[in-house]
Order: C-alpha cells, then sequence, then structure tokens
C-alpha cells in the first residue's frame, strides 16, 4: 500500500457570504510509496500551495480524501490534528520560518519539546542529525546571526528530528544562493537516499530535477508526470523543462 | 497632478491607517480638552463676590495642573507619534520608491499635522468646552462652595491650548522631517519588519537596579520622620524611578535568561514559549512597561494622597482646632494668670451670650530644646555653630501637667513627687534636667514610671514634626519649678525668661454664626483685656488670640484639600487615559508580531489551543507586571505618605491605609477594563 494516497480532491474557496467561489483544485489523485522523492510543479496559482496546506492537514478539502499510512486525514480528530502532525510530518518552508525567540537548538527541539520529550533524549537525536548537516557548531547561535543556507538546513534538522513519516518542502531553495541551493538538494538526495520520504513542491526546474518523480499541475489538476530513472540530473533537467514548455503553450499531453 | 492631490492622499493616509492614526487623534483630543479645562478653570472667571479668596487656591492648583499636563502633552505625543511613525515606516518608503520625493512626502506628512492639529486642538476645546461646566461643577462641590455656576467662555484657554498644541505637533512634525531624512527609501520599506536581536544581559544595569531600587524602599522604611520624609520623598521617587527602569530592562531578562539556563524547566511546553517569548518582549518593550508601571504608580499615589487629603479634613481640623472655641495664649511665672480662673471667666462669657459650654479641654505645657547623652537631657547655654544639620536636631521636650494630660486624654496618671511619664523611654527609669554647660549648672532629678503611648502628639508640636518628646510631670509645681531652673540659668547665659503656653477649648451648642457672635463679644471693644481674677486683680499675659473652628477655618480647610483632590483625580484620569494607549499600542504592535510566530508554531505541530493558552498567559503576565510593581512601589510609598499627610495634621494612618487599598482595587479594575478591551484587539490580529 502506498504511504500517501490523494484521492479525487477538490478544494473550493468561497468567499464569506456565498458570493464569488475559486476552484483552487479541480481533481487531484496521485500517491507516493515509502522512501519516494516527489516534487511537485507548476505555476503561481496552480493550486500548489493549497495541495501542500491539504496534505499538512492545516486546511480541509472540498471533497476527496488523503491517506497518509492509511490514516485518513479528515477521520482524526481537531485536538489530535497537531500531535499528528507532529509526530509524522516533518515542513521546511521557503522562508525557513524559524522563531526569532529561540537559538538554533531550539528551534531544531521545538517539536520534541511540543512532544513532552526529556531534554537528554532531544540532545542525543540532535547529535548525528546536527552533524550530518553540518549546522553543529551554530547550535546556540540565533537564526539573525547565521546565513540563509544554515538557516535553512536548521529548519532540515528540524523537520528530521521527530523522525517524521514524510517530509513536506515548500519551495526549500526559493530563498537561497546559488551554492546554498546545491547544498540543500544533495542534502535532500543524501536523506532520501537513506529511506526517508520527501514532497517537494516547487517552480525550480533545478530543484525539481533531483527528484526521483516530478508531478506537473495546472488548474488544479496533475497534468503530467516525469520519472526520473535512470536519468542524471541535466538529462532530467532537460525533459523538465521541455514539460513546461508544453504546459505553458497550453498542450494537452498525458504520458 | 492636481493641486488637492496631496492633501486628499494625507485625508486617505489617516483613514487608512486607522488602527493606529484614530487613538493617536483621540490622545490629541483628550489632552486637548484636558489642557483647556486646566487652563479655563485657572482663569478664574467664576469666583463670585466674597469668594475670590477661597477660589485662589484651586487658581494655584490648575496652574500647576497646566504646568504638568504641559510637559507630560509634549513628552507623550512626541512618543506615541514616534510609535506611529515606526509602523508607518514601509508605507512612506513605498511612496519613495514609487516616485514622490521626500520633500512630497514631507508635505504629505504636513497634511497630516494640520488634520490632526484642526481635528485634535479643536475638537479638544469643544470637548473641553462641554465639560467644563461639569468639572466646575465637581470641583466646587470637593471644595464645597455652591456648584451652580452660570457657563462662560474663555477665550484665551482656547487660543493657548490651540497655540501649545500647535507647537506640539509642530515638534512632531519636525521629528518626523528629521526622521525621513535620514533614511533611504530601501531602510524605509523594511523599517518595520527588521530582525529583532537578542537582548544582551546587562549586568551592571541590573545591579544598578537593585541598588537604586533598595535604596528608594530603604528610605521609604527607614525615614520615621516627616521632615525627614519630605526632605527625602522626591530622592526616593527618583531612585525607584531609574530602578523600575532598570529592572524591566535588565533585571527581568536577567532573570528570564537563567530560568533558561535551567534545562529542566525551560524544556517544558509552556516554559518553553513562555521564558523564550518574554526575554524577547522584554528587550522591545522595557520601556514601555516601565512607563505603564510608573504611570500606574503615579495615578494611585496621586489619587490616594489627595483622597486621604480630603477625607482627613475633619481630622485634621480636629487636630489643629481640638475644640469649636480655641484660646491659646502665653503668659510668664512672674505675671498674674490662671488657666483655672480665665476658664472660669470665659465660661461665663460664653453663657452669658445664651450658648451652652458643653465640654473643654485645658492644658498647660512648656517647651524647650534639649539635647540627651544617656538618661541626661540637658539644655545647653551655647548654640550649635553653624546651621543644624538633620541629622542631629535637639529632641524638641514638651513638659506637660498630669492634670492637663487628663484633659486632653480622659487618662488619670498617679505620679508622685519626683516622678515623670514620658513618649521617651529613658534607660533605667532615671532622668536628670540640666540647665546649662558647666559645673555650676542647675539640675533636676526625677523618676519615669510610666511609659506614654508613642502615637501622643499636641498640634502645636506634632505640625512642627522634629524629633519630639512628651514628658508629663506631676503638677504644676513642678513645671513652674522647671521654669524657674531655665530663668537662674539663663540670666548667665542671656535666654530669653520662660514662658508658659497654655490652651483653653470650649466646646458649645451654639452654631456657625452664634459662635461668631460670641468670638465678637469676648474679642469686642471691652475685651478681655478687663479681665480680673476672683480677688479683683487684673489678669496679665503675653498673647492671647481665639480661633473657631467651624466657618472660614473649615472652608479654608476644604478649599485647599478639595482642590487638590479635584487636581488629583483630574491629572489621575488624564494619567490612565494615556496608561490605556501605551497598552493600545503595545497590543497591537505585539499582535501583529505573534501573528507570524503562531503560524510557525501550528505547522510545527502546536495546537490553537494551546497556541493560545501559552501566549494569553505570557501576555498576561507581561501586561500585570506593571500593576504588580506599582502596587510594590505603593506600599512602600505608603511609608512615606503616612508621615507626609501629619505634616498637613492628618494623623489617621488607618484612613491613609483605607484610601490606598481603595485606590488600588479601583485602579486593578480600571486597569482590567483596559486590558480586555486592548486584548480584544490583540486576538483580532492574531487570528486574522
Amino acid at each position: 500500500m502506498a504511504m500517501l494516497e490523494v484521492n479525487n480532491l477538490k478544494k473550493i474557496y468561497s468567499s464569506r457570504f456565498g458570493g464569488s467561489s475559486v476552484q483552487a483544485l479541480t481533481n487531484v489523485s496521485f500517491s507516493v510509496e515509502k522512501g519516494e522523492y516527489v516534487a511537485i510543479m507548476g505555476e503561481s496559482g496552480s493550486g500548489k500551495t493549497t495541495l501542500l496546506n491539504i496534505l499538512a492537514a492545516l486546511d480541509k478539502p472540498t471533497e476527496g480524501s488523503v491517506l497518509l499510512g492509511g490514516q485518513e486525514l479528515s477521520q482524526i480528530r481537531e485536538r489530535d490534528l497537531a500531535a499528528f502532525r507532529r509526530d509524522n510530518l516533518g515542513f521546511v518552508f521557503q522562508d525557513f520560518n524559524l522563531l526569532d525567540t529561540f537559538s538554533v537548538r531550539d528551534n531544531i527541539f521545538l517539536p520534541l519539546v511540543l512532544a513532552g520529550k526529556k531534554y537528554d533524549e532531544m540532545s542525543r537525536r540532535l547529535q548525528p542529525i546536527a552533524q550530518k548537516l553540518g549546522i553543529g557548531d551554530i547550535l546556540s547561535k540565533f537564526p539573525y546571526e547565521i546565513s540563509g543556507g544554515q538557516k535553512q538546513r536548521t529548519a532540515v534538522a528540524r523537520a528530521l528530528i521527530t523522525g517524521p513519516q514524510l517530509i513536506l518542502a515548500d519551495e526549500p531553495t526559493g530563498a537561497l544562493d546559488s551554492k546554498a541551493t546545491d547544498q540543500l538538494l544533495r542534502l535532500f538526495e543524501e536523506i532520501n537516499a537513506e529511506g526517508q520520504t520527501i514532497l517537494m513542491v516547487t517552480h525550480s526546474v533545478k530543484a525539481a530535477s533531483h527528484a526521483k518523480r516530478v508531478l506537473f499541475i495546472k488548474d488544479g489538476q496533475v497534468f503530467h508526470q516525469l520519472y526520473r530513472a535512470e536519468l542524471n540530473e541535466s538529462e532530467m533537467f532537460g525533459r523538465i523543462s521541455d514539460t513546461l514548455t508544453v504546459l505553458q503553450r497550453g498542450g494537452n499531453s498525458h504520458e | 497632478m492636481s493641486k488637492s492631490f496631496y492633501p486628499q492622499l494625507a485625508l486617505q493616509n489617516c483613514v487608512k491607517n486607522g488602527k493606529f492614526y484614530f487613538p493617536y487623534l483621540l490622545t490629541v483630543l483628550c489632552t486637548a480638552a484636558a489642557f483647556y479645562i486646566c487652563e479655563a478653570l485657572s482663569e478664574s472667571p467664576w469666583a463670585i463676590e466674597g469668594e475670590a479668596v477661597r477660589y485662589d487656591y484651586l487658581t494655584m492648583f490648575m496652574t500647576i495642573g497646566v504646568v504638568i499636563l504641559g510637559g507630560f502633552s509634549v513628552i507623550f505625543l512626541l512618543y506615541t507619534n514616534s510609535f506611529l511613525m515606526k509602523r508607518r515606516a514601509r508605507e512612506l518608503g513605498l511612496y519613495n520608491v514609487l516616485g514622490m520625493g521626500k520633500g512630497h512626502i514631507a508635505l504629505v506628512l504636513s497634511y497630516e499635522s494640520l488634520y490632526t492639529w484642526i481635528l485634535g486642538a479643536g475638537g479638544g476645546i469643544l470637548v473641553g468646552m462641554l465639560l467644563q461646566r461639569l468639572m466646575i461643577m465637581l470641583a466646587r462641590r470637593l471644595m464645597r462652595v455652591d456648584p451652580l455656576v452660570r457657563f462662560s467662555i474663555v477665550p484665551k484657554a482656547i487660543l493657548t491650548t490651540a497655540a501649545f498644541f500647535g507647537f506640539c505637533l509642530l515638534l512632531t512634525l519636525l521629528g518626523n522631517f528629521w526622521r525621513l531624512g535620514r533614511q533611504n527609501p530601501v531602510e524605509l520599506l523594511r523599517g518595520s519588519q527588521m530582525g529583532e536581536r537578542q537582548p544582551k544581559t546587562r549586568f551592571f544595569i541590573a545591579l544598578l537596579g537593585l541598588c537604586t531600587l533598595g535604596g528608594g524602599y530603604g528610605i521609604a522604611v527607614t525615614v520615621k520622620n516627616p521632615i525627614d520624609a519630605l526632605a527625602q520623598y522626591f530622592l526616593a521617587v527618583g531612585l525607584v524611578m531609574i530602578g523600575t527602569y532598570c529592572l524591566f530592562s535588565a533585571l527581568s531578562i536577567l532573570v528570564l535568561k537563567l530560568l533558561r539556563f535551567s534545562r529542566n524547566y525551560y524544556y517544558k511546553t509552556p516554559h518553553f514559549i513562555g521564558v523564550s517569548g518574554m526575554i524577547h518582549r522584554m528587550n522591545r518593550n522595557a520601556v514601555g512597561l516601565a512607563n505603564i508601571c510608573i504611570l500606574s504608580t503615579m495615578v494611585m499615589v496621586m489619587i490616594s494622597g489627595t483622597l486621604s487629603l480630603y477625607l482627613g479634613t475633619e481630622d485634621s481640623l480636629h487636630t489643629r482646632y481640638p475644640a469649636q472655641l480655641n484660646f491659646r495664649g502665653r503668659y510668664r511665672l512672674t505675671q498674674n494668670f490662671d488657666l483655672e480662673e480665665v476658664e472660669k471667666i470665659f465660661r461665663e462669657r460664653v453663657e452669658e451670650q445664651g450658648a451652652e459650654v458643653t465640654g473643654s479641654i485645658a492644658y498647660q505645657l512648656t517647651a524647650m530644646e534639649m539635647r540627651q547623652s544617656g538618661s541626661t537631657l540637658r539644655c545647653q547655654a551655647k548654640d550649635q555653630e553653624g546651621p543644624p544639620s538633620l541629622s542631629d536636631l535637639p529632641l524638641t521636650t514638651v513638659f506637660l501637667t498630669a492634670e492637663g494630660y487628663r484633659s486632653l486624654t480622659g487618662e488619670t496618671l498617679d505620679l508622685g513627687r519626683g516622678e515623670l511619664a514620658s513618649t521617651a523611654a529613658f534607660p533605667d527609669g532615671a532622668v536628670s534636667f540640666v540647665f546649662g554647660d558647666g559645673e555650676e549648672s542647675g539640675r533636676l532629678d526625677y523618676r519615669q514610671t510610666k511609659l506614654l503611648p508613642g502615637d501622643f502628639y499636641l498640634p502645636d508640636y506634632g505640625v512642627m514634626a522634629m524629633r519630639t518628646a512628651y514628658v508629663v510631670l506631676p503638677d504644676m509645681d513642678a513645671l513652674e519649678e522647671l521654669l524657674n531652673q531655665w530663668n537662674a540659668a539663663g540670666r548667665n547665659a542671656n535666654w530669653r525668661e520662660g514662658s508658659v503656653k497654655w490652651y483653653l477649648g470650649l466646646d458649645t451648642g451654639a452654631d456657625v454664626q452664634e459662635q461668631q457672635q460670641i468670638e465678637k463679644a469676648l474679642f469686642g471693644p471691652a475685651g478681655p483685656e478687663e479681665m480680673t481674677d476672683s480677688s479683683g486683680e487684673r489678669i496679665e499675659w503675653d498673647a492671647m488670640l481665639l480661633e473657631l473652628r467651624e466657618g472660614m477655618n473649615t472652608e479654608e480647610y476644604y478649599s485647599i484639600n478639595g482642590g487638590f483632590f479635584f487636581l488629583g483625580i483630574f491629572l489621575g484620569l488624564i494619567f490612565i487615559m494615556a496608561m490605556a494607549l501605551i497598552m493600545y499600542y503595545k497590543q497591537i504592535s505585539e499582535g501583529y508580531e505573534d501573528r507570524e510566530r503562531f503560524k510557525i508554531m501550528q505547522q510545527v505541530g502546536l495546537t490553537k489551543r494551546e497556541i493560545r493558552r501559552s501566549i494569553n498567559s505570557q501576555v498576561l503576565l507581561v501586561f500585570f507586571a506593571p500593576l504588580a510593581v506599582a502596587g510594590v512601589h505603593l506600599a512602600f510609598d505608603f511609608g512615606l505618605v503616612k508621615l507626609l499627610l501629619t505634616l498637613f495634621s492628618v494623623y489617621n494612618s488607618r484612613l491613609a491605609a483605607w484610601c490606598s487599598l481603595a485606590t488600588f482595587g479601583v485602579f486593578t479594575l480600571l486597569y482590567l477594563a483596559v486590558y480586555l478591551a486592548t486584548a480584544r484587539t490583540y486576538y483580532k490580529i492574531v487570528s486574522e
């Protein structure tokens, strides 16, 4: 069984007094297997963010269902949602979303503290992750004292430390320079190679070319998908670019 | 570009920034209204024939009020304006980027200030005029003057208010120009979202805070007499103010950082979010919190102090004038004077006027400046050289007779020859009074058989508030013996001849008019100069006067204390308004700040309820910390105010305590109301 199953998702935003309504997702279905690294691509307004919010259980779909590890998200009670999110999902955002009030270490600890873990355990869990991400020597610094790349690696550490089933990344390279982008993408590949499932939303071709599979969304539907299989990065880059060109011309291909 | 573009843009800005701008406008309006009322009341066109003198007190108080309000308005408007401008930095930056020169922006800002002036100062004057009559009625009621007066417009107050607030707003405008000139558009754009740094731990400031606060409290605790209290009051206030700023800006951060250091405490959900949030918040808000704290303290001190004074008016009247008719005078031992005879004569004369004497108090005393060493009290022949220092004041020793003490307190002291009672405790119960410096000095030996209660005082000396000891001697003979010794020693040292002070108080069933009749009859053409004693000899004295408690004296006391209380309430209300505005602005800015954190924490897996709860308790703590500290300040202040009130003859410290408690209670309710009202705005922003 797939680890993440998305079936016929539909999301309609209507204004409070029922006047106009906007259809953000028309009909989205796909599934992600354990250990996969999937990128979702699409232009602004294609429904990417809505999809991600629904996957994160931050928003509810109008129709359709999302199953994570066999668990139907809409069946989880409101008050258990936060704990579910904490235990099963890790988030990496474009603008890092680190809290100014915490040091790097405390930012990473945040989900564990919320889960009521002891300091010793948190510390034990942090050590290997910090080492792998190369942030061991900035743990006591505050977010405003470190570079964008370091911030994003801190955010990745925060996402990894709970050992989540799925990592959701929203334009993780959007605010990084090219060097930091390369570092982060390599890091994602490494993590993925160790078995971590990753779902990334992006419109960077470069970022997407590192994924094993790329889904294209247009007008609220999955329009197309590409498997990387044996392709190398630059070949994949070309394929994605081609697909995007077709997409923008308004083509209608389904592979 | 059309000519009306800039004025219109300015108007739009004001409306668009309503959340920040309207409270600011309201502040200008309220302070202007208060300023106008103060100014109008200080002009005193309402003095009705015959009460001009009484009204003068209010005029004087309101003039003080104008000065305080004026200074306060300048500071407060600059403060709120700077808050407003910080919030708008981004908007102004955007104008600049979109192609408006700084000159154009300055023009827009000028129009905004003009609107503020017209609406704020103009509206303030109108509101002031509406409230003017009400305020005057309140003031006059508190002063116990007929409250009904005609309404009248005070042109001078209108002009002064308009001009003064024009000046204030011009000042803020210049400040804004300066700010504008310094910034470049990119900075302006970023202005409101600059990263907040972690506060540094400032040990020195924390230590300074501890010392100044301790010093201020120390003064309040150790000072034992009113003169010292008066001398050191403002020192103590200054120290506590400095201490408050240090406390909020450094000490709090130090404590919070220590908490963060403790892993077992810190890494628990509520503490984790709370402590880190507060460290963050303290950095930015320390000054704001200290301001709130100091404003709260000021309001409470002012209102509780003037309230105690006002409610204590009867007390101070009764202290200063123990009876309706108060005779006071002085005579020398060589003169023919006997208090009993005098009392009899005055009683008769009062009764001749058709009034009944219902009670009387009579006592005689003599007072000497003495220096104590062990069980010896010495009157020195030579005066101390140089000005007297506060720490080395002589002991004012007041000698009474047992009979006088009984008349005052109703308590009979059983004192034999060579025995005395005193408010001061002498070692081994032995006391020697020594007159002069050398071997030949006179000396009287006594034994202390009773210690009098420490709160015994006479109005004649209570007001002086020096170090005072009361000594009760067995009888008049003992008092005369003491005076003779003084006189004997004084002949060598050229002292003036010692005299006996006496007091006679008579209560009658007469009303105020009748009392005034009696006063006229007693001190009229055939005045007391003609009095003779029972053996027909003329009675002699050095000085004598009669004072009535009721009538003019009572009116004057109420004019002063009522006017003072009115000023207290008036300024108190203005300060509360200022505090409400600071709180409102704090809530808004924190709301916008927390909204982001709120979102992030939710994504990381905190429930909405938990977030609400933790932010709630944090905000609550941060908001009520100033009130708690202000309460502590007030408690320590009470020690000093209690003493200061004795300078106004209010010895009723229980009344003062109740006034402080009641003020604190009412203030807490108001504070809570302001908090709840502003907290709603906060939640609206956070949950948007």
